[in-house]
Formats: structure tokens, C-alpha cells, sequence
């Protein structure tokens, strides 16, 4: 890099860094919480004011679903787009021919730690309503699972796992399936039943009777249809991470990733 | 003024400014998606920041048994919080397509330049 690229490079970042400092200087200071943020805290676990309560004590996923549910769900869209998008640059199948992977400590651990995984990301998806977590980092985990299993025991097992790519997208369409009848049920009840009903309707509102069930004895829980879309949401984002990997770890010539030559 | 609130913006304003340069002056494809990951963590630190409440600021959890009142004037701002979540696993996928699009532009090219790219075509 030569003097001039460098004095250009340094003038940039330094120009770029005041404009931005100049814009953020409108912004409250740190330690200000808005409005609007205030009242999903008082309403999402209100028992004595129920009429816009999401009946999740975790204000996060009670946002995530049930006040800016529709955001989610066209979240849940581009991340499906992102997915094809993958898919049609590389839709040739690959062979997953089974290798020898890494050393056999590795593999053993790997095929322990494996459960583990799958089962700490189930935990973190049905436990969102009270602890930190969700549909998304669960399922981020879940594929975790998976790209440890590609590394250390090299693609070709994974049909021992029952899983191969087009399984993976049938799997993730279940997922899909589940959200989308959550969010369709309210719309049939109000067909059947002539009352007022919205697509994504969680809880009762002033106006609107239908509501999900939520189980509030059991305090961890609780949150209506939070939970079961959370599921279908940890099934998507999963299958989909181990879609892109299995795509992406695909090599042109004989070496598997992290394997020996074949 | 208060400078010590201000700090986390001209980090951010740093982290920002710096993927910008990286985006419009580097020639290595690699290098320029590497920028756009870390831009969008700089924009989701942003968000972190606005979401903070500074003094004995609790999670967006309600505790059993507290005032919702109590807990409105406590919690950190979940909004923030949700627009990360989300954004996290978008950006994911974002990086994700462009790996996938980055590799295609190898294995078309032999390289992923841009300026011998250029080359090539000329």
C-alpha cells in the first residue's frame, strides 16, 4: 500500500467517523429507555391488566411474537429467501461419500457431545418464555450440532444420522408448516365463529376473545402459542445453518473438510 | 455534555466507518464481506446501546411476584434486544449468500479480485 492510498484511506475513516458522530448526536444518551419500550415491559406480563398482555415474563420473545409477530414472520421469509438463494447457485447433489475424519478421540466426542447440543437447543427454545433464548439461537445451536459432525466425522455420516439435504428441507418446511398454521388458526376461528380474530393473534385483546392457552401454573411455562412457534422456528433456523454448511463444506476434488485424501 | 454517555457512539462511529473504507476501497471480495459482518454488528451494537439503561438496570425478565410498574422502571429496553436477535440471524444468512456467491465467483474466475476480475474481462 503506498503513501497516497494510505493518507486517502486515514482522511476516509477519519471524514466518515465525524459525519457519524455528528448524526448520533441527536440520539438520547446511553441509559434512556423509550416510551414504547417501557410499555411492552409494563404490559407483556401484566396479570391485573390483561387487555395487552402477551403472557411471556420474557419481554423479548413476547415482542419477538406476539407484539411485532409480523415482523418475525417476514424475517422468517428473507431467511427462507437466503436459503434458496444457496441452493440454486450449488443445486447439484452432492455425493456424501463417508471418509475417515479426524483422529478417533475426536469422533467420539463428537458423537457424545452431539446430544448435548441437540438437547441444550431444545431446552433454550422451550424455556424462552422465562429464561434468555428462543426460536433463533436455538436453532442457531441445532446446527452447530451438525457442522461438528461435518468437521469431525466428515459428511458422509451424516446419513447414519438419518440426515441428508433433502431431508433437511423437509424437515424445515415441517417447521415452516407449524408457523404458518399458528398464525392461520385465529383467522378459521373467526370464520367459524363470527367474532373478531387477527392472523398472529396470541392473547385476548379488548375487542378480540380468541386466545392460545397459556399454562400459568406452570410459571416457566406460559406464553400461549410462544412456545410451539418457537419450535417450528428452532426446526427452520437449524435446518436451514445445516443446509448452507452441507452446501458451502462441499469441495470440488477428492479432500473432505478436516479429512484425510481419499 | 456528558462525555462518558457519549463514548459507545464514537466507538461505534469508529467500527462503522472503518467497514465503509474496507467496503468501497478493498479489491478482495473475502475482505469486503468480512466488512459488511462487522457493519452489521456495529449497527447492532448501536442498538444494544440505545436499548441500555445505566444505574441497577435488570434484564427484560420480570422476576416472579414483581409490580409490572416496578419492572417498567427498571428492565432494559427489549425492543433493542428483539431487533438484534433478529438481525443476527439475518445477517447470517446474508453472510451465508455471499460466501456462497463469493465461491461461485472463484470457481468461475480463479480469483476473487475484483481488480484483476476487471482484467480479465478487458
Amino acid at each position: 500500500m503506498s503513501l497516497k492510498d494510505s493518507i486517502i484511506g486515514i482522511s476516509f475513516v477519519a471524514l466518515m467517523t465525524a459525519i457519524l458522530i455528528y448524526a448520533f448526536l441527536g440520539y438520547p444518551e446511553v441509559g434512556f429507555v423509550r416510551p414504547l419500550g417501557e410499555f411492552y415491559l409494563y404490559n407483556t406480563f401484566n396479570f391485573n391488566e390483561q387487555g395487552w398482555w402477551s403472557a411471556s415474563p420474557n419481554a423479548v420473545t413476547g415482542v419477538l411474537w406476539d407484539y411485532r409477530g409480523y415482523d418475525t414472520l417476514y424475517e422468517t421469509m428473507v431467511f427462507y429467501v437466503g436459503i434458496v438463494a444457496i441452493a440454486l447457485f450449488f443445486e447439484k447433489e452432492s455425493s456424501l461419500r463417508r471418509t475417515s475424519g479426524m483422529t478417533v478421540i475426536v469422533r467420539a466426542t463428537t458423537k457424545l457431545v452431539f446430544v448435548f447440543i441437540l438437547t441444550s437447543a431444545m431446552a433454550i427454545t422451550i424455556f424462552s418464555v422465562k429464561t434468555p433464548g428462543g426460536g433463533f439461537q436455538g436453532g442457531s445451536i441445532m446446527a452447530i450440532a451438525y457442522i461438528a459432525i461435518i468437521i469431525a466425522l466428515s459428511r458422509g455420516f451424516l446419513p447414519e444420522l438419518r440426515m441428508d439435504l433433502s431431508k433437511a428441507h423437509l424437515i424445515k418446511i415441517f417447521g415452516l408448516i407449524l408457523i404458518f398454521s399458528l398464525t392461520v388458526i385465529p383467522v378459521a376461528y373467526s370464520l367459524a365463529s363470527g367474532t373478531v380474530a387477527y392472523a398472529l393473534q396470541n392473547q385476548p385483546k379488548p375487542w378480540s376473545e380468541f386466545g392460545y392457552p397459556t399454562f400459568l401454573g406452570l410459571y416457566s411455562l406460559s406464553g400461549g402459542m410462544v412456545i410451539p412457534i418457537q419450535v417450528g422456528e428452532l426446526v427452520h433456523v437449524g435446518m436451514g445453518f445445516t443446509i448452507m454448511f452441507l452446501i458451502l463444506t462441499e469441495r470440488e476434488g477428492k479432500k473432505e473438510l478436516g479429512g484425510k485424501r481419499s | 455534555m456528558n462525555i462518558a454517555g457519549q463514548l459507545p457512539y464514537i466507538l461505534i462511529a469508529m467500527m462503522a466507518s472503518l467497514c465503509i473504507y474496507a467496503i468501497l476501497f478493498k479489491s478482495n471480495l473475502f475482505k469486503k464481506m468480512l466488512a459488511i459482518f462487522l457493519l452489521t454488528d456495529a449497527v447492532n451494537l448501536l442498538y444494544i446501546v440505545q436499548g441500555y439503561r445505566s444505574g441497577n438496570s435488570i434484564p427484560p425478565i420480570i422476576p416472579p411476584g414483581m409490580d409490572p410498574s416496578e419492572f417498567a422502571s427498571l428492565a432494559v429496553d427489549p425492543l433493542a434486544h428483539y431487533f438484534v436477535v433478529t438481525a443476527v440471524v439475518i445477517g447470517l444468512a446474508e453472510v451465508a449468500t455471499l460466501t456462497a456467491l463469493t465461491i461461485y465467483t472463484y470457481r468461475h474466475y480463479g480469483t476473487i479480485e475484483t481488480r484483476k476480475i476487471k482484467e480479465l474481462r478487458g
